[in-house]
C-alpha cells in the first residue's frame, strides 16, 4: 500500500524524471547490446544497427512503457474516486450537510441570477440597441414630459447627432370583423393599439415575421390604413394562423388591411396588441393635431448616429430646444425657467422598474452564497480534523501533502457535483415560478428556464464552492494536513469562520424581517373600500359609433340599470378606473371659488379627477361621509354637481362642512359640491389624494370600468353582463373581468415576493449558521473532554462546565452580531428603495433579529454544552 | 505490448518474474538470461521487454532501484517483491497445469 502510493504520486508528480529515468534504462540496455556485438567483431557502426535491430523500435519502445504509466494513472484517479465514495459513505450527515448547503447556494444564486441577468444586463434583442434612445422635453424641474406634437417631431428630426426618430402613442381601439370575410371574429375586440411612424420597426430593427413590415407609403396622410399584428395578440387572438395576412377588419369606421405579423420583441411602454402607422389613426392623422404644436400625444424614440456619443447628441438636442425657444416663444418661454430636451437610452428606461427589487435580491442570494462558502469550508475542516488520525497516518506512510489534498478535493468533486445538480434543478423550479411573476411586470424578456447565462453562473459557484472547501481548509488548516496537528489554529479559523456565518446571517435576516415588515405594513392598510365579492370588468365604447354625451349616458344609465337589476347583485357602477389597477387617474387643476370660507390659495392645486355613476360607491363600499352621491338625474351639463374625498374637503374646508360649497374644475363649469366620500386609496403604497368625482352621465366619459358587488359566481356574473352588453350593442366588446381583490393581490405580489424570496434566505442561512455553531462547539468539547473530566474530578461544579461552553459560543456569536450590525448598514438603502414602508433605521427590528440570533445560536450551542457537562470523570481520567 | 513478438503476453511476464526469482537484476541482464536459458526457441525483440517490465513495477509484483551495473555505469535493478513472488507461483502452477492439458491432448490425438 505504502509502495503503491509513492509509485503512483511519483508517476504523476514526476513524470519528466520518469521520462530521463526511461532513456537511461533503454540507452544502457542499448549500449550493453553494441559492446556485446563489438566484442563478437563487428565494427562499432554496424554494432550499432544489429543492436537497434535486435532491440526493436525505441521510440514504440518508450510508447509502450508510458502506456501502461497512463493505465496507472487513469486507475489512481478512480481509485481516488470509489475511496472518495467509500468515505463519504461513512460520513453520511457531511455529505448529506454538503450537498444541502450547496444546493441551496447554487439553486438561490443560478435562479436569481439567471433572471437578473436577462432583466438587467443581457442586451435588448433590437438592432445596437445602445444607439437607442427616449427623448424628454420641457421646463424642468417640474414639467418634463414625454410625448411630443408632430410638429415638435418634426423640428428635432432635424438635430444633429440623431439619425432618426420614430413616434410612438398608445390608444384603445375596438376591431370588428367585417361581414362576409371568411372567419369573422366571434366577438368584438377591443385592442390595445400602438400608433407609430413608418420608421418604427426598422429603426429599432423589428421584422415582420410574416407578410411585410411597414413602410413609407403606409404613413402618407390618406394611404388605406393598415396594421401589424403583435407575436402575443396573433397566437392568443389568431391561434398562430399566417393566414390573417391579408384579412380586413373593420376599425373606427375604416376597413383596416392586416399586412404582417411582427416578430416577437420586447416593447416600450408596454406591450400592444396591433400597430398602426399614424396615418390610420383618427386622432394623430386630424388636421387641428397635426398643425397644432400643442397637440403632444406621441412619444420620441432616436437613434444616434453611428459614432455619437449621447453627450454629443444632447448638445444637438441642446441646440434644438435653444431654437424651438427662440422660434416660438409664445409656446415655449415658461415664467423663466428654460426649455430643454434631454435624451436618456432606451434600455435604462426599459429596465428601470424592476432594478431596486432586483438588486435586492441579488445581494441576499450574494449573502447566501458567502455562507455557504463559510459553511463548506468549515464543515471540510471540521471532516480534516476530524480524521486528523487518518490523515498523519498517511502522511507518515509517505502520501505527500498534494496527494491527500487532491483525495480531499476528490470527495468534494463528488458533494460539490452533487449539491450542483440537486442547485440547478432547485433553480430551474423556482426559475419557473419567479420568472411567471416578474415577466409581468416587464416587457424586458427573461427565459423561463435556466439560460447558459445561468448555467454559467451556477458552474462558477460551483467551483468557488469546491476551492472553499478545499482552498481554505488548506491555507487555514495547513498544519491540520501535517503529522503535527496543533488543534489551536484550527479551532480559532473554525471561530472566525463561525463569526462571519453569523454576522452574515445577521444582515440577512435583518433584510428578511424588513421585507416581512412591509408587507404586514401593506397587507393591513386599509383602502377605504371593501374588495370581497365584487367582479370588475372593462367596457370602453366605440368613439365612432357613440358620438356626443346624451348617446354615451343613456348607454351608461341602461347598463347599470341593467346591471344592477341581476338577480344576486347588490349594487353595480361604474368609473373611468378601479382603484388600485395601477393606471394613473387623469389629474385637473381646480380652484375654489370666492364664497368658501379660505381665499383661494395663490397657485391652482391639483387633485386627481375622477368620473363615478350613480352606483360607483355603493359598488365599491365607499362610504359617504356627508351629503349624497350621484343619482341618475345628476345627468346635465346645465348643473354640474360634484363629489369629494374628506382628504380635499379636509383640506380645504377644515371648517365646516364642504356640501354646498363651489369649486371651479379646469375646463368645466363651477360645480356644487353635493357629497363627501370617506378616502379611498388608488394605490396601496399611497394614501388618498384629493379627489374629485364628476358624475359619469355629465362627463361623455367613453372608456370605463365596472364593478359588480354580488356573491354569485364570477363564471356567472361575467355570462350575465356578456349577455346584457350584447342586447344594448352587439358590436361593444366587454373584457378584462377581474376580481377586484385580484387588484389588490397585484399590488402586494412584488412585496410578496421579496418578503418571501428574502425570509426563506435567511432561514436558508439561520439554520446553516445554526448547524456551524453546532458543529465548532462540539469538535471543541469533543477536545477538551478530558479537560472537563479533571475539572469536574478537582471539584468544579457541572454547571461551571456547562457555562464554560455556553460562554466560548456565545462569545462567537455576540462577536458575529456586532459584526453584522454593522455590516447590515450599507445594506439598508438597497431594501428601502426595494420595499415599501421602511423610512429609517429600525432598532425594534434590530433588536428583534440580534434577540432571535442570539437565541438560535444559545440553543444550537446547548446540545454540545450538556454533553460537556455529563463527562464521565472516570471514564475520561481513565483513558486519556 | 506484443510487437514482434509471438510470445504471449501472460508467457513473458512469467519469464521475467522467474528469471528475478533468482536475484535483483536489470533488463539487460533478464534478457541475456532468458536468451541464454532458452536458445534460439523463444525470439523476443529486446525492447518489448521494458514495457512488461514497467507494467509488472506497476503491479506491484517487482520493484526497481537504482543501481550500479558491472560496467560501473548506473542501471535499474528490479527484484521480486512479496506480491510477486505469489504471483509468479500462481502463474507457474496456472502455466504447468495447462501446458500438461495441451500435452495430453496431443499425445491422444
Amino acid at each position: 500500500m505504502i509502495g503503491r502510493i509513492r509509485k503512483r504520486l511519483r508517476t504523476l508528480v514526476q513524470r519528466s524524471r520518469h521520462e530521463r529515468e526511461l532513456d537511461l534504462e533503454l540507452r544502457f540496455h542499448l549500449d550493453m547490446l553494441t559492446a556485446q556485438h563489438v566484442r563478437a567483431g563487428l565494427p562499432p557502426a554496424a554494432a550499432r544497427r544489429a543492436a537497434l535491430q535486435a532491440f526493436g523500435p525505441v521510440a514504440a519502445v518508450k510508447d509502450d512503457v508510458r502506456d501502461t504509466w497512463l493505465v496507472r494513472m487513469v486507475e489512481s484517479a478512480l481509485q481516488d474516486v470509489r475511496y472518495g465514495l467509500r468515505t463519504l459513505a461513512t460520513a453520511r450527515a457531511f455529505a448529506l450537510g454538503m450537498i444541502v448547503t450547496i444546493a441551496l447556494a447554487i439553486g438561490v444564486n443560478t435562479a436569481i441570477f439567471g433572471m437578473s441577468y436577462a432583466l438587467l444586463f443581457r442586451p435588448l434583442p433590437f438592432e445596437s440597441p445602445a444607439d437607442l434612445v427616449v427623448l424628454q422635453h420641457g421646463t424642468p424641474p417640474s414639467s418634463m414630459r414625454r410625448t411630443f406634437s408632430p410638429l415638435e417631431l418634426e423640428d428635432y428630426r432635424r438635430t444633429s447627432g440623431l439619425d432618426a426618430i420614430a413616434e410612438l402613442h398608445t390608444m384603445w381601439f375596438i376591431l370588428l370583423g367585417r361581414p362576409g370575410d371568411h372567419g369573422r371574429s366571434a366577438a368584438p375586440q377591443r385592442v390595445s393599439t400602438g400608433v407609430v411612424s413608418a420608421e418604427y420597426f426598422t429603426m429599432l430593427g423589428v421584422p415582420a415575421a410574416y407578410g411585410r413590415p411597414l413602410t413609407a407609403e403606409d404613413d402618407r396622410p390618406g394611404a388605406p390604413a393598415v396594421l401589424l399584428l403583435t407575436d402575443e395578440y396573433w397566437r392568443r387572438a389568431f391561434n398562430a394562423d399566417p393566414r390573417v395576412v391579408g384579412r380586413v377588419f373593420e376599425m373606427n369606421d375604416r376597413p383596416h388591411t392586416v399586412v404582417g405579423v411582427l416578430a416577437p420583441f420586447p416593447q416600450h411602454p408596454q406591450p400592444m396588441d396591433v400597430y398602426m402607422p399614424t396615418s390610420a389613426c383618427p386622432f394623430r392623422s386630424n388636421p387641428a393635431v397635426v398643425q397644432n404644436r400643442d397637440a403632444r400625444m406621441g412619444r420620441a424614440i432616436g437613434r444616434l448616429r453611428a459614432g455619437v456619443t449621447l453627450e454629443e447628441a444632447q448638445a444637438g438636442l441642446d441646440a434644438t430646444a435653444a431654437r424651438l425657444e427662440r422660434d416660438h416663444p409664445a409656446v415655449y418661454a415658461s415664467n423663466g425657467n428654460q426649455y430643454v430636451a434631454a435624451a436618456a437610452s432606451l434600455d435604462g428606461a426599459m429596465r428601470r422598474e424592476l432594478r431596486p427589487t432586483l438588486l435586492l435580491l441579488l445581494v441576499t442570494a450574494g449573502l447566501v452564497l458567502l455562507i455557504g462558502c463559510v459553511s463548506v469550508s468549515n464543515l471540510t475542516l471540521a471532516r480534516i480534523t476530524h480524521r486528523a488520525a487518518e490523515l498523519s497516518l498517511r502522511s507518515a506512510l509517505g502520501a505527500s501533502r498534494s496527494r491527500m489534498v487532491r483525495q480531499l478535493l476528490t470527495e468534494n468533486i463528488f458533494t460539490v457535483a452533487a449539491g450542483t445538480a440537486a442547485g440547478v434543478a432547485l433553480a430551474q423550479l423556482s426559475l419557473r415560478l419567479l420568472t411567471a411573476y416578474v415577466q409581468r411586470s416587464t416587457s424586458v424578456p427573461i427565459d423561463q428556464g435556466v439560460s447558459l447565462a445561468a448555467l454559467v453562473c451556477a458552474g462558477a459557484v460551483s467551483i468557488l464552492l469546491l476551492f472553499a472547501s478545499a482552498g481554505v481548509p488548506l491555507i487555514g488548516g495547513r498544519a491540520s494536513l501535517a503529522a503535527a496537528l496543533p488543534r489551536r489554529p484550527v479551532r480559532r479559523i473554525r471561530s472566525g469562520l463561525v463569526a462571519g456565518q453569523v454576522a452574515l446571517s445577521f444582515v440577512l435576516s435583518i433584510a428578511a424581517v424588513l421585507a416581512v415588515r412591509s408587507l404586514l405594513h401593506l397587507q393591513a392598510i386599509d383602502t377605504g373600500f371593501s374588495t370581497t365579492n365584487v367582479q370588475t370588468m372593462r367596457v370602453d365604447l366605440n368613439f365612432t359609433r357613440y358620438r356626443n354625451g346624451p348617446v354615451i349616458s343613456a348607454f351608461w344609465r341602461e347598463l347599470e340599470s341593467r346591471l344592477s337589476a341581476i338577480p344576486g347583485v347588490l349594487a353595480a357602477g361604474g368609473a373611468g378606473t378601479v382603484p388600485l389597477d395601477g393606471q394613473q387617474p387623469a389629474s385637473t387643476l381646480y380652484t375654489l371659488e370666492v364664497n368658501s370660507s379660505r381665499p383661494p390659495d395663490a397657485f391652482a392645486p391639483r387633485a386627481n379627477l375622477r368620473v363615478a355613476s350613480p352606483g360607483y360607491f355603493d359598488a365599491l363600499g365607499q362610504r359617504l361621509a356627508e351629503g349624497r352621491g350621484f343619482t341618475r338625474a345628476d345627468d346635465s351639463r346645465d348643473r354640474p354637481v360634484v363629489v369629494i374625498n374628506q382628504a380635499l374637503a379636509r383640506r380645504r374646508w377644515p371648517a365646516g362642512s364642504a356640501v354646498g360649497r363651489q369649486l371651479r374644475v379646469d375646463g368645466i363649469a363651477i360645480a356644487t359640491v353635493i357629497g363627501v366620500v370617506e378616502d379611498a386609496r388608488q394605490r396601496l403604497e399611497e394614501p388618498a389624494g384629493e379627489e374629485i368625482y364628476l358624475p359619469m352621465l355629465q362627463s361623455g366619459q367613453l372608456s370605463t370600468q365596472w364593478l359588480v358587488r354580488s356573491a354569485l359566481q364570477p363564471d356567472e356574473i361575467e355570462a350575465r353582463v356578456r349577455a346584457i352588453v350584447r342586447s344594448l350593442d352587439p358590436d361593444q366588446p366587454v373584457d378584462n373581468f377581474r376580481s377586484l381583490d385580484s387588484f389588490r393581490e397585484a399590488s402586494l405580489l412584488p412585496t410578496r415576493v421579496a418578503a418571501t424570496v428574502v425570509g426563506l434566505f435567511s432561514v436558508l442561512a439561520l439554520i446553516i449558521t445554526a448547524v456551524g455553531i453546532a458543529g465548532v462547539v462540539g469538535f471543541s468539547v469533543q477536545q477538551r473532554r478530558q479537560e472537563f473530566g479533571i475539572r469536574l474530578a478537582l471539584g468544579a461544579p457541572r454547571r461551571r462546565v456547562l457555562a464554560l461552553v455556553l460562554r466560548q459560543g456565545l462569545a462567537l456569536v455576540a462577536a458575529g452580531l456586532a459584526a453584522g450590525v454593522l455590516a447590515s448598514l450599507p445594506m439598508l438603502p438597497f431594501v428601502r428603495a426595494a420595499l415599501f414602508g421602511i423610512d429609517r433605521f429600525d432598532p425594534a427590528g434590530f433588536a428583534l433579529v440580534a434577540a432571535a440570533l442570539f437565541f438560535v445560536a444559545a440553543a444550537a450551542c446547548a446540545a454540545p454544552a450538556l454533553r460537556a457537562m455529563r463527562v464521565d470523570v472516570l471514564r475520561e481520567l481513565r483513558n486519556p | 505490448m506484443n510487437r514482434k513478438t509471438d510470445l504471449l503476453q501472460g508467457t513473458l511476464d512469467l519469464l521475467i518474474l522467474r528469471t528475478l526469482a533468482v536475484g535483483p537484476m536489470h533488463g539487460w541482464g533478464i534478457a541475456q538470461r532468458i536468451q541464454q536459458v532458452t536458445g534460439d526457441v523463444l525470439q523476443i525483440a529486446q525492447g518489448s521487454l521494458y514495457p512488461a517490465l514497467h507494467r509488472l513495477e506497476q503491479e506491484d509484483w517487482i520493484e526497481a532501484e537504482w543501481g550500479t551495473s558491472d560496467a560501473n555505469r548506473p542501471a535499474k535493478f528490479y527484484q521480486l517483491t512479496r506480491a510477486g513472488r505469489k504471483q509468479l507461483a500462481a502463474e507457474a502452477e496456472n502455466w504447468e497445469r495447462i501446458a500438461g492439458a495441451v500435452a495430453r491432448v496431443l499425445s491422444q490425438a
